[in-house]
């Protein structure tokens, strides 16, 4: 997947709303980091207009 | 994005026409101007609307609201010609700025007649960098799919953002606040995030699902547990009645045992006491006969004491008669038979006339008188009476000597059945009756045998008991074997539900983070917008002293502009400053997109339709100089008015012109026509 299609504003966006959810919901490092990698994933998919649920569950499930 | 070439056929007063406003190197992130000048009613303004109907249908002053929906789109002079028109406009946009997409053609055609109109085709065309081209078309059922793409490159909410109409300008951005606020998610692929939210939140609910789907496992142990349970219950009652059982079983044994050791003592003694029985029986009927034998003697005795004159005369009467047949003449009754009578006469109260004889009465005394003197006077009355009398005793004598007869009988019977019970008796002579050991011999026995048939029958009854235990017990022990193999299936859909339960978590962080994501990039180009407009402001400082301000409520934007020059906040804003508002938004929103898109968002292609007629002649050529600066890289098609172009391109860079058209309308013909004119 071509992470790089997605833009700085994007990525900073992604970075702010990560870390809101990190300290709202009291999440690890390591968790976090899971959930922004597969934020940025999904996110991509939807730029490419690949959102079919098969994509997103690979996303949701990849790394189990 | 930028248009390549536009073709006409017989749209308004083109008849065919195509415009090439690039040359085929076209220069990219240069502004490629393009300019179409004309006299009034040339046909610039039909250019411009149809771009906006080629892409959605509709003529782009309808699109945008300010002008009403006009059919008479068909060209005068082939109407005239034809009986209808076949109306088609083709774009040819190129898309530099997409990593696979090369160019795209669009092209709809529409045939007009007299007072109807029917959409023909839709077609489209695309070109990659890379791949083969691909070719859609409604006829084959794909105008959906174009119209798709198209709202995708060049979404309809924000036309206001390309294309713009000094002449007919009204302010659209505000009253067109939430198509605009659909456009910027679409144009910013919020929209795709918007979706991908519903998608996972519909993937969420799955996962939430299976998980409960797979929840039994707890159901099922606690199913397991209690049907272990009634196992243990089933089989201690199991071994409570074998126990039971083999009670019963060893007290119908030891009660046959009594019953083995009493059985020929008992049979004796059972014989015994049947001619005990036997003999009481002879007893009881000796002495029934005793007294019919006394009942029939009494009657015997009374029957002879009463007949027994009768009887005992009844010879001595026969021959009597006789005799007195024979001595009728002499009237002389033999003495026996005289006494005879009489005495019957008197025993039986009847007078010698057959009437009643009272006792004492004057006939009574005179009977017995007659009796003991005999005269000759009761002679001759007895004689007249007596042959009747004696006909009736004799008559009689021979019944009561059966009655009498049948009494001995009977008599003589009953004493010689007496004699056979006296004959049996004496046979049984020797019997005595049962002391008391042997009752209780008999006792014993008969204890043993109900002992040994009711505890036979309980035996039975746990027999029966056991049975249905055991059939129980085979149940339960089915059901819990197929229980065991669920909760063996089930412990391994516990791992996947678990699983489940945490995709459905990760779904619910990552949809809620997309859910404020959405917003926020949507909040952020939206403010980026305002930022960069107000920045354009600044910089046209010497033609306008406008800010804006967007806010976003109720799902709908609102732009609102405030004049800093006056201190009155509903100050009118002139015609000319509202062609800098668009003119400035479409540069904000052009170069916001450019920053911010990210990489494929095309760029579109701006239209203008006479956008500085009501500026003045500074304010045109600072316009015209910012165009540059504003649509850095943007395609820009402006039409203007006669007199305008050498203004504007003399204001501009020259390298910055792609094409200059001019477009002359024949009022004979109705046709227009273009010329290119070298730049």
């Amino acid at each position: 997947m071509q992470k790089d299609e997605i833009s700085d504003i994007y990525l900073k966006l992604i970075k702010e709303t990560i870390d809101e959810i990190k300290n709202k919901k009291g999440l690890n490092d390591e968790f976090t980091k899971i959930i922004e990698e597969k934020l940025k994933n999904l996110i991509q998919l939807a730029m490419l207009s690949k959102l079919d649920d098969k994509n997103i569950k690979r996303v949701i499930e990849e790394g189990d | 994005m930028y248009i390549k070439r536009l073709k006409l056929e017989n749209y308004r007063c083109y008849r065919e026409e195509e415009f090439q406003f690039l040359p085929n190197e076209y220069k990219k992130n240069y502004n490629n101007l393009s300019l179409i000048e004309g006299l009034e009613k040339s046909g610039k303004t039909t250019i411009f609307n149809a771009i906006g109907w080629c892409l959605y249908g509709e003529e782009t002053s309808v699109i945008l609201g300010e002008a009403p929906q006009d059919l008479e789109i068909p060209n005068v002079n082939t109407l005239k010609e034809n009986s209808n028109a076949r109306v088609s406009v083709e774009l040819e946009i190129f898309t530099p700025e997409h990593s696979e997409m090369d160019r795209i053609i669009i092209k709809r055609s529409e045939i007009f007649g007299k007072g109807y109109s029917k959409e023909m085709e839709l077609e489209c065309h695309i070109y990659y960098k890379f791949n083969e081209p691909k070719y859609f078309s409604s006829s084959r059922n794909e105008g959906d799919y174009i119209k798709k793409i198209i709202d995708t490159i060049l979404p309809q909410e924000l036309v206001e953002f390309y294309m713009f109409n000094g002449e007919y300008l009204k302010r659209t951005y505000q009253t067109k606040g939430k198509e605009i606020e659909e456009g910027i998610r679409k144009q910013f692929k919020i929209g795709a995030i918007s979706n991908l939210v519903r998608k996972l939140s519909d993937i969420s609910t799955e996962y939430q699902k299976k998980a409960a789907k797979g929840s039994s496992y707890e159901s099922l142990s606690n199913q397991i547990e209690n049907i272990k349970y009634k196992i243990q219950n089933i089989e201690d009652s199991i071994n409570k009645k074998t126990n039971e059982k083999k009670f019963y079983e060893n007290e119908v044994e030891k009660a046959q045992q009594k019953k083995e050791e009493l059985k020929e003592k008992y049979g004796e003694l059972k014989e015994k006491q049947k001619k005990l029985q036997e003999m009481e029986k002879l007893n009881q009927n000796k002495k029934e006969y005793e007294n019919k034998l006394k009942e029939e003697m009494k009657r015997l005795h009374e029957s002879i004491i009463k007949y027994s004159y009768i009887l005992i005369s009844k010879d001595t009467l026969k021959r009597s008669i006789d005799d007195i047949e024979k001595f009728s003449g002499g009237n002389k009754i033999p003495p026996d038979i005289k006494e005879s009578f009489l005495d019957y006469l008197l025993n039986q109260h009847i007078c010698i006339c057959g009437r009643e004889l009272v006792q004492g009465s004057e006939e009574y005394e005179r009977l017995e008188k007659l009796k003991l003197t005999g005269k000759e006077d009761a002679e001759k009355e007895i004689l007249m009476y007596i042959n009747p009398q004696l006909s009736v005793l004799i008559k009689s004598a021979p019944k009561i000597e059966k009655d009498i007869k049948n009494l001995k009988e009977n008599i003589g019977k009953f004493y010689q059945e007496i004699e056979n019970i006296k004959i049996k008796l004496d046979e049984l002579s020797d019997l005595n009756s049962l002391n008391e050991k042997e009752k209780k011999i008999i006792d014993d026995y008969h204890k043993a045998d109900s002992d040994y048939i009711n505890f036979k029958q309980l035996v039975e009854e746990k027999n029966k008991e056991l049975q249905n235990l055991n059939w129980d017990l085979k149940k339960e022990k089915e059901q819990l074997e197929l229980n065991l193999q669920k909760l063996e299936k089930e412990t391994r859909n516990e791992s996947e539900r678990k699983k489940m339960v945490e995709y459905g978590k990760m779904a619910d962080i990552l949809l809620n983070a997309l859910d404020s994501l959405k917003d926020k990039l949507f909040e952020y180009f939206v403010k980026e917008l305002e930022t960069k407009a107000n920045q354009i402001f600044k910089s046209m400082e010497k033609i306008s002293s406008l800010s804006l301000n967007i806010k976003y409520s109720g799902g709908a934007l609102s732009f609102n502009y405030e004049d800093k020059s006056t201190i009155d906040d509903k100050a009118y804003i002139s015609e000319g400053q509202n062609q800098i508002i668009g003119i400035c938004l479409m540069a904000a929103f052009t170069q916001v997109l450019k920053e911010l898109g990210g990489n494929n968002v095309l760029i579109p292609f701006i239209i203008m339709d006479h956008p500085f007629s009501n500026l003045s002649v500074e304010g045109k050529k600072i316009m015209a100089k910012n165009l540059g600066e504003l649509f850095k890289g943007s395609q820009i098609i402006m039409m203007v008015p006669e007199g305008e172009m050498d203004l504007i391109a003399h204001s501009t860079e020259t390298s910055n012109i792609s094409s200059i058209f001019k477009v002359n309308y024949d009022d004979y013909s109705k046709i227009s026509k273009k010329e290119a004119l070298n730049k």
